[in-house]
């Protein structure tokens, strides 16, 4: 019976995680692109003082109260930002830190105050910063499985305004579309994730859920389509991954694990990744830097077919090896020495 | 006699930071000290795992030089793979910081690490520990640290201002003139780092973000010139933790947590100054902007009257009950700006049209040329 | 040419694999006013950064009266584009220019009135002084590029090095701007521009550098800057038809 309790309640995280990753990871690509990766973290920060609220409210930390406060406090963050941008010259980063800093600061100052009130406790708080990913319940996997619902949907109906949108905005306004539209509708999908998932990773951990997913698969894919399928893949298999280590392996927390998990396929992404991982490129770059020197005289021959004396050895050498042939006085390239040049120019692979 | 600690620990956290935070926020990398405010855990765990003790002053030098080993990955982070700024910090910290709770449940799930007090601080209990000198206790050991800091922040930015200045407005000439500006850069990190380690202890991480970056945006809103704006920084960083002080232990009685007030106070504060602002607050702008809108309707009218003014057959468009209908103003809006036009000595009236005084003429003038 | 004051030699400069700059061989003499023009990303702001050592090269070299850039360092003044300064920064006017003065004061000394006199003067020659109190904020882009060319000027240098001083820049600015190159040119220095206009090369510059990938010509205005040249700039020349060749 226990064993069968423990599986049930490992395959609850498992799902839970998964799924949380997976959304997560996929609305991340947006807010990357959008230059706001951190505003997961601004708004996971901002959330705390719409809990404490909610808590004293309603007299009740169900997920759906909880979940409701933070979203109102969220929400009045993200007003206040863009009030701020729009009347002042401060620019997003200060913005950022000052309501992350202030709104937590001030929700401290709820919890202070409530912290003689039956129910409350400073165990809460610990939850809410460190997340209790082992402590998912079956509402709260439907909860967070209808948010990627609600979010897959969206996509797939908003796909093209929100590509749009995102590529260039004042294109897609002079379309005669109204950006304010797309905006709020990517902001109220943001608060969503974050806090749906602050209770199972915790504030501090939320922007890597957000933001490492969607950074590691840039490196695999330009395109706006795949990034996302992939980013919700590579949360996914965080969470799996860190779910699966932390139950086997004793008082390993969840939440920490699923971050070093996604830390890590970022880091695998970007040194290995094919076209743009950097070892792949600085392979490539020092291979194009030998074959430059060595073949750079073959541009001089294709330009106008006379050498300089200070070349003539140079030129003789690559003629052995058949990149050039001599006519007379003049140089040209052989069909070899003319691929080289070719190559060289686009950048390409020799 | 306690408060008086309390609140000059609150003082000292505050002007140093508020110093430094000025060129935090100009330089963009406000969110790097939140990353750092999580990595120096890493930096404590990974020092305390190497002298098994935590009064000593290694943790300090372990927190610090994590807070600028951050800094360090990151910027490697976005100049390897072109990433922006936000997510590589949103990759780097949170990697740092999990392997600190990760080290720390696993190997010292039993030592006192209260990770509340390292990442929320409080401000109460920092006035515990006192220095003794013969036997008599003469404040703080934090008071004393903090009065270090700010005294070594204040003398590092008098001596390196300049070079302080060149580098964050332009590192490309930085560069260009000789001055190594990287060097400048780390040092500054550094002053950063250990001003935040060393104001986590006091108050808390969450309150150090708010200190460090409010008063200098606040600053930012107010001065046109660096100078004043440490200047400012620093003094509404002062007015920030003394109200916030005195508004916990006033009205709320010391219920609630002294530095959770104080950076909410720093929000109000700014809120304040972003609305309130004469020059370029939000009510002055609005006030601003509308003025000019009457100011450019009263041009239309004197540009419109001086048109038709002369010509024939166009009497109707000079028509006092008509030009309302011309221009598509309401009356309300006519009849606003008509009067305007009569005190100013602008137009006059005559058989029921709207012409142009002398002077009026000469605005007519010059507002045309100016248009053109 | 016997002893160009800057001499660039092999110079290759490549993003991620892509060239910008193909083996580029210059000798530019002393006191000459020289446009360096060509398409857009044709490589002419890269040639001016990796003159200053801004960017790195795959190959080659540059050096200024035989030395490199850093020995040379005070004598070459550099006017990067507007848009790479944040103008929201509180400074104003005046200590932007004055920064220009830093290279020579060197670390930790404040100005000396001799420095300010100088920021002054130039200010004056640029026509900015009455703005010197100015936030930079509040500036139109005639008047910030003035203030940048006025901080070049107080650097006292040899070599002026600017990289699109006439970009988004009102016809009064740069009327007076050419005024002041000009002078500069008739004090003996050699004054090097990324200028994006064609028209106004003749009447501005004596020099010319046009740019393409390769160095397409480069000379005296009067010889180089023809009609057959301008083509193979701007439209295209045997590399970069072959480059567009293989991208189809």
């Amino acid at each position: 019976m226990n064993d069968f309790l423990s599986n049930y309640i490992l395959i609850l995280v498992l799902v839970g995680t998964m799924l949380l990753g997976a959304v997560a990871g996929l609305l991340g690509v947006f807010t990357i692109l959008r230059k706001q990766a951190l505003i997961g973290d601004a708004l996971s920060h901002a959330a705390l003082p719409g809990v404490v609220l909610s808590f004293i409210f309603f007299h009740e930390k169900s997920m759906i109260v909880l979940i409701f406060g933070a979203a109102i406090a969220a929400f009045v963050a993200i007003f206040l930002m863009q009030l701020i941008k729009k009347y002042s010259k401060i620019k997003n980063d200060a913005i950022l830190a000052i309501i992350l800093s202030s709104f937590f600061g001030f929700g401290q100052v709820l919890l202070s105050l409530i912290r003689n009130e039956a129910g409350a406790s400073q165990a809460g708080l610990d939850h809410f910063i460190f997340g209790q990913a082992a402590a998912i319940s079956t509402s709260d996997i439907l909860t967070i499985a209808a948010s990627l619902v609600i979010v897959l949907i969206i996509l797939t109906i908003l796909w093209r305004h929100i590509k749009l949108f995102i590529f260039n905005e004042a294109y897609y306004q002079s379309l005669g579309f109204n950006p304010v539209f797309v905006r709020m509708i990517l902001s109220v999908l943001t608060v969503l994730i974050v806090v749906v998932s602050i209770k199972s990773v915790g504030v501090i951990l939320m922007s890597a859920l957000l933001i490492a997913p969607g950074v590691a698969a840039r490196q695999w894919s330009q395109k706006l389509f795949f990034n996302v399928q992939l980013a919700g893949i590579f949360g996914a298999i965080s969470g799996l991954i860190g779910t699966i280590l932390s139950a086997n392996i004793s008082k390993l927390p969840t939440g920490p694990v699923i971050v070093i998990s996604a830390s890590l396929i970022v880091i695998v992404s970007l040194l290995f990744a094919p076209k743009s991982g950097y070892i792949g490129n600085r392979i490539r770059f020092f291979i194009y830097q030998k074959r430059v020197s060595k073949f750079k005289v073959l541009i001089h021959i294709y330009e106008n077919s006379l050498i300089s004396n200070s070349q003539f050895e140079e030129v003789e050498e690559l003629v052995k090896e058949a990149y050039a042939f001599k006519k007379g006085e003049e140089y040209f390239l052989t069909d070899k020495g003319m691929s080289v040049v070719t190559k060289l120019l686009t950048g390409g692979d020799l | 006699m306690i408060e008086l600690q309390m609140l000059s620990v609150a003082i000292f956290v505050s002007l140093s930071c508020s110093l430094l935070g000025v060129f935090l926020v100009l330089r963009k990398m406000s969110m790097q000290i939140d990353a750092i405010s999580h990595t120096v855990l890493l930096g404590i765990v990974v020092a305390f795992m190497i002298v098994l003790d935590l009064n000593s002053p290694v943790l300090i030098f372990g927190a610090t030089l994590m807070g600028v080993i951050t800094v360090f990955l990151t910027e490697v982070f976005i100049k390897a793979k072109k990433t922006d700024e936000e997510s590589a910090v949103g990759v780097v910290f949170p990697l740092l910081f999990s392997i600190a709770v990760i080290i720390i449940t696993l190997y010292f799930g039993g030592v006192h690490l209260d990770v509340d007090s390292v990442l929320l601080g409080k401000l109460e209990f920092s006035i515990f520990e006192q220095v003794e000198v013969f036997g008599v206790e003469i404040g703080p050991t934090m008071l004393y640290i903090m009065m270090l800091v700010f005294i070594m922040n204040a003398i590092f930015i008098k001596v390196f201002f300049k070079e302080l200045k060149i580098v964050s407005f332009d590192y490309a000439l930085a560069a260009s003139l000789g001055f190594m500006p990287a060097i400048i850069h780390y040092l500054l990190m550094a002053f950063i780092s250990l001003t935040a380690v060393t104001a986590f202890n006091a108050v808390g991480s969450v309150l150090v973000i708010a200190l460090m970056i409010g008063p200098a945006a606040t600053a930012l809103l107010l001065t046109k010139e660096l100078k004043h704006t440490l200047l400012a920084s620093g003094i509404i960083g002062f007015v920030n933790s003394v109200l916030g002080f005195f508004i916990a232990i006033g009205p709320f009685k010391g219920e609630v947590t002294i530095s959770g007030m104080i950076a909410t106070q720093t929000l109000i504060t700014f809120i304040l100054v972003l609305v309130f602002s004469p020059y370029r607050g939000i009510i002055m702008t609005l006030v601003k902007r509308h003025n000019q809108k009457l100011d450019f309707a009263f041009t239309i009218l004197v540009l419109h009257i001086g048109t038709h003014e002369k010509e024939f057959g166009e009497e109707h468009e000079i028509l006092r009950s008509n030009i309302h209908y011309e221009l598509k103003w309401s009356q309300k809006k006519f009849d606003y700006q008509l009067q305007q036009g009569l005190n100013k000595n602008i137009f006059l009236i005559k058989n029921d049209e709207i012409h142009l005084t002398k002077e009026g003429w000469n605005y007519y003038k010059s507002k045309k040329r100016e248009l053109s | 040419m016997n002893n160009p004051q800057i001499l660039i030699e092999d110079l290759t400069v490549a993003y991620d694999l892509n060239p910008v700059l193909w083996d580029i061989d210059l000798q530019i003499p002393k006191g000459v006013l020289l446009a360096v023009i060509g398409p857009n990303g044709a490589g002419k702001s890269t040639l001016i950064k990796s003159m200053v050592g801004l960017l790195k090269p795959i190959s080659g070299h540059i050096l200024f009266e035989g030395k490199p850039y850093k020995e040379m360092q005070k004598k070459i003044a550099y006017v990067p584009q507007r848009n790479s300064v944040d103008w929201d920064f509180p400074t104003n006017v005046f200590d932007v220019v004055s920064m220009g003065r830093y290279g020579h004061l060197g670390w930790f000394k404040k100005l000396s009135k001799k420095d300010r006199t100088l920021c002054e003067e130039a200010l004056e020659k640029v026509g900015m002084l009455s703005f010197k109190d100015r936030q930079i904020s509040e500036l139109s882009g005639g008047q910030q590029q003035r203030v940048f060319l006025a901080r070049a000027l107080v650097q006292e240098a040899d070599i002026y090095l600017m990289d699109e001083p006439f970009q988004g820049v009102d016809i009064k600015t740069e009327k007076a701007i050419v005024g002041l190159l000009k002078e500069l040119k008739n004090a003996g220095k050699t004054v090097i521009v990324v200028h994006h206009a064609l028209e106004t090369v003749k009447s501005y510059f004596d020099w010319v550098t046009m740019i393409n990938l390769k160095v397409i010509a480069h000379g005296p205005v009067q010889e180089k800057f023809t009609e057959e040249n301008i083509v193979k700039t701007y439209k295209s020349n045997r590399l970069t038809e072959l480059r567009e060749a293989s991208y189809e």
